[in-house]
C-alpha cells in the first residue's frame, strides 16, 4: 500500500515496513495498525522516519512507535540505533528537551480515602512546584554546584536533601549518565539552566494524581507495589532551558562541519568517534543529569506537599518512587545486530526504553518482571504502567511508545475547543484541573491526543511492552 | 511589505514568512516570534507599551547562509527571553560588508510572555527567493 509518496509493506501484526530506497541506508519500520497506516496524517511523520533511515551507520531499521507524529528532524516516536564505531549521533534525534521523561511516585492511599483531600493536596503542589511560562525555581546554582549537578544528576539532589538514596535505584541509569564534562557546556547553557531546577515548565509538561482503575498483571503489579484503587502521582518534565540551549549550541557547531548530505538540516549529525561527537554526548549527558536532578527536586516538593496536608512522613504515606523513565535521549547500549552483540547509540525521540526481565540495567527487584514503562495518556482519559517485554529487544532496540501522541495540532485544538470551559468539563468527570494558562488547557484537551488504549494495544500485540495497570486521573496540574 | 502567517504543526508551531528583501525577511521572522511569545501582533505590543523605551541588545552575525542567520537571530532572542524575561518589541538591522548588525529592543514586561519556546528548529529550513520575493517556513519547538 502507499500513503502519499510512502510505500508501506505489511510485515506483521500492526507492523509496516518502508522498503530501503534512494538514500535510505536501512529500511524503516513502524508499529501502526491498518487505520493509522492509511491515514494521511501519518504521512508526514513517515517521511521524517524515512529521512532518519539515511543516517550514516544506522543499524537494522529506523523505527517508529505507534504514537508516532510529526516532529522536526526525527518524528516524535522515532528510534535509531547507530554504530558506535562508524555511525553518527544526531542531536535532533534527542531533541531540545534532553531527557524529558516521566516519574511515578506510589502512595498507600486508596482513591476513596484520598478523594476528600484531593483539592487541598493539588493546590498545595500547585503552590509549591513552579510551573508555566518563565517559571524559575528556588535554587540558584553557582558554577561549582552547577558542575556537580551536571556530573552527578539525581545523586546531587539526594545529597542536598531532596530525596533518599533509595530513590536513585528506581531511576533509569540510577539518575546519572557518567562521563558528562562541564567544559563541554557553553556559558549560555549555564546561564539558562542556573535557576530552572525544580520547575515543571509549560506546554505538555504536567503533574497528575491518578488512581489505579484496573490491574492486568497481578503478579507484576505486586512486585511494582501497585494495588487496585491506589493513588499514584505521575509527572512529566525534562532539562528545561539548560537542555534546549545545549541542543541548539551543538546543532550550530555541527552545521559548520557540514559532514553529510541529509534530507533535512535538523538531522545534522557527527561521527560518534569525532571529538565534536564526543563533546555533544558529554554535554547531552550533562543535560540528562540535570533533568534527573530536576525530577528528584520535584519529588521532594510533592512529598512535602503531602506531608503538609496529611502531617505524615513520606514513608508513612508509602511515597516510594516506582520508576523514572527518559523518552528523549541517546544512550550507548549493547544490542543484537544480526546475531552479534554490538555497541550502538540508541536515539529515542519520544520513545521509552522497555528493557525486559533479566536485563542487568533494571533494579534487581524488577528483574523478574521487566522495567516499569510509564505511559501518560491525556488528562481526561487514562494512563498506563507497562512492563518491558523481550520482543522489544528483537524488534525495537529495547524500546516502546512514550504516550498517546498528538492527534490535533495546538491550533486545531484551540479552534475546536472554541469557548469551551475545559477545566469545567473535566471537573464534571471528577477530574480537578489547575492550570496557569487556559489556552494551554485547550491545546492539551483530551481530544487533542490519540486514544492511548489503541497505542498500548499495539505495543502489547508486538511484545514490546505489556500492560500492568491502568490509571485514571483525579487531579491534573498544568503549566 | 513583509508578512507572516502562523501555520499548523502537530506538536509544535510553524510560521510562513514572506518579504520583499532578505533584510525584511529577517525582520518579519522576529515579528512572528514576538507574536508566538506574546500571542499578540507586534503592533499591539507597541500600542500597549506606549512611549516606554526598552533595553537594546546588540548582536553581530557573520554573513553565512540566510537560514543560519535567521536561526542565530531567533535563538539568541529566545535565549534572552528565557534568561532575562525580556520581551522583544522591535529590531533594527544594519548590513555591513561581512556581517549583519542587529539591534534588538526588549522591554521588561514578563507578564506579556504567554508561551515558552524551546528553540527555532532547522527542520526543512530553506529560504526561497523568486522574483525578489523571499519566503521561509520556520518550525518552533514549544
Amino acid at each position: 500500500m502507499a500513503v502519499g509518496t510512502i510505500e508501506l509493506k505489511k510485515v506483521g501484526e500492526s507492523l509496516f515496513e518502508i522498503p530501503k530506497k534512494g538514500k535510505m541506508r536501512v529500511p524503516a519500520r513502524v508499529f501502526i495498525d491498518e487505520r493509522m497506516a492509511s491515514s494521511s496524517e501519518t504521512q508526514e511523520s513517515l517521511v521524517q522516519l524515512r529521512n532518519v533511515a539515511c543516517l550514516p551507520g544506522i543499524k537494522k531499521w529506523a523505527i517508529g512507535m505507534p504514537d508516532i507524529h510529526y516532529g522536526y528532524g526525527f518524528p516524535i516516536g522515532g528510534v535509531a540505533a547507530t554504530s558506535v564505531d562508524n555511525g553518527v549521533v544526531s542531536p535532533g534525534g534527542v531533541g531540545y528537551d534532553i531527557n524529558c521523561g516521566v516519574r511515578a511516585i506510589l502512595t498507600n492511599f486508596t482513591r476513596e480515602e484520598f478523594k476528600k483531600h484531593l483539592e487541598k493536596v493539588l493546590r498545595e503542589i500547585y503552590r509549591t512546584v513552579p510551573a508555566g511560562v518563565g517559571s524559575t525555581g528556588i535554587i540558584n546554582l553557582n558554577k561549582k554546584e552547577h558542575k556537580r549537578v551536571v556530573e552527578k544528576g539525581a545523586e546531587w539532589a539526594v545529597e542536598k536533601g531532596y530525596g533518599d538514596e533509595e530513590d536513585l535505584i528506581y531511576c533509569e541509569n540510577k539518575g546519572c549518565l557518567g562521563g558528562a564534562d562541564f567544559a563541554d557546556i557553553s556559558n549560555e547553557a549555564r546561564e539558562r539552566g542556573k535557576d530552572q531546577l525544580g520547575t515543571l515548565g509549560a506546554g505538555n509538561h504536567f503533574l497528575e494524581i491518578s488512581y489505579v482503575s484496573q490491574i492486568f498483571n497481578p503478579g507484576a503489579a505486586e512486585v511494582f507495589g501497585i494495588f487496585q484503587d491506589q493513588v499514584i502521582i505521575m509527572f512529566h518534565t525534562g532539562s528545561r532551558g539548560f537542555g534546549y540551549q545545549i541542543c541548539d549550541d551543538y546543532l550550530r557547531k555541527l552545521r559548520e562541519k557540514r559532514m553529510f548530505e541529509l534530507p533535512d538540516p535538523q538531522l545534522v549529525s557527527i561521527y560518534i568517534s569525532d571529538p565534536l561527537g564526543k563533546a555533544y554526548l558529554s554535554a547531552m549527558k550533562g543535560a540528562a543529569n540535570y533533568a534527573w536532578a530536576n525530577r528528584q527536586i520535584i519529588t521532594r516538593m510533592v512529598r512535602d506537599s503531602f506531608r503538609n496536608v496529611f502531617k505524615l512522613s513520606p514513608s508513612e504515606m508509602g511515597m516510594r518512587v516506582l520508576y523514572d523513565v527518559s523518552h528523549n535521549i541517546a544512550r550507548i547500549e549493547e544490542h543484537d545486530i544480526n546475531g552479534r552483540k554490538e555497541k550502538v547509540c540508541v536515539h529515542r525521540k519520544g520513545a521509552t526504553r522497555s528493557f525486559p526481565a533479566g536485563s542487568p540495567d533494571i533494579p534487581p527487584e524488577y528483574s523478574g518482571i521487566g522495567q516499569p514503562v510509564l505511559i501518560p495518556g491525556d488528562m481526561g482519559r487514562s494512563s498506563y504502567i507497562l512492563r518491558g517485554l523481550s520482543g522489544s529487544m528483537e524488534k525495537s532496540f529495547g524500546t516502546t511508545c512514550h504516550g498517546a501522541g498528538r492527534a490535533l495540532s495546538r491550533r486545531q485544538a484551540v479552534k475546536r475547543a472554541k469557548s469551551r470551559d475545559i477545566a469545567g468539563e473535566l471537573e464534571k468527570k471528577g477530574i480537578l484541573v489547575l492550570s496557569v494558562s487556559k489556552k494551554t488547557l485547550k491545546e492539551e484537551m483530551p481530544e487533542a491526543y490519540k486514544d492511548v488504549d489503541e497505542i498500548v494495544k499495539i505495543v502489547e500485540e508486538n511484545d514490546l511492552a505489556g500492560r500492568v495497570a491502568k490509571l485514571i486521573p483525579m487531579g491534573v496540574m498544568k503549566g | 511589505m513583509g508578512s507572516y502567517k502562523l501555520i499548523d504543526h502537530t506538536a509544535d508551531i510553524g510560521v510562513e514568512v514572506e518579504a520583499n528583501s532578505i533584510i525584511e525577511l529577517f525582520s518579519e521572522t522576529v515579528n512572528a516570534l514576538i507574536n508566538i511569545l506574546t500571542e499578540l501582533p507586534p503592533e499591539e505590543i507597541k500600542a500597549r507599551i506606549g512611549k516606554r523605551k526598552g533595553i537594546k541588545e546588540k548582536m553581530i552575525v557573520k554573513k553565512d547562509s540566510w537560514e543560519n542567520v535567521i536561526l542565530d537571530l531567533l535563538n539568541r532572542i529566545i535565549f534572552l527571553v528565557d534568561t532575562k524575561k525580556l520581551v522583544p518589541i522591535s529590531l533594527c538591522i544594519k548590513e555591513k560588508k561581512n556581517t549583519y548588525r542587529f539591534l534588538i529592543e526588549m522591554i521588561n514586561e514578563p507578564s506579556l510572555l504567554k508561551r515558552e519556546i524551546k528553540a527555532a528548529t532547522y527542520h526543512n529550513l530553506k529560504v526561497n527567493e523568486e522574483r525578489n520575493i523571499y519566503r521561509v517556513t520556520i518550525i518552533f519547538d514549544i
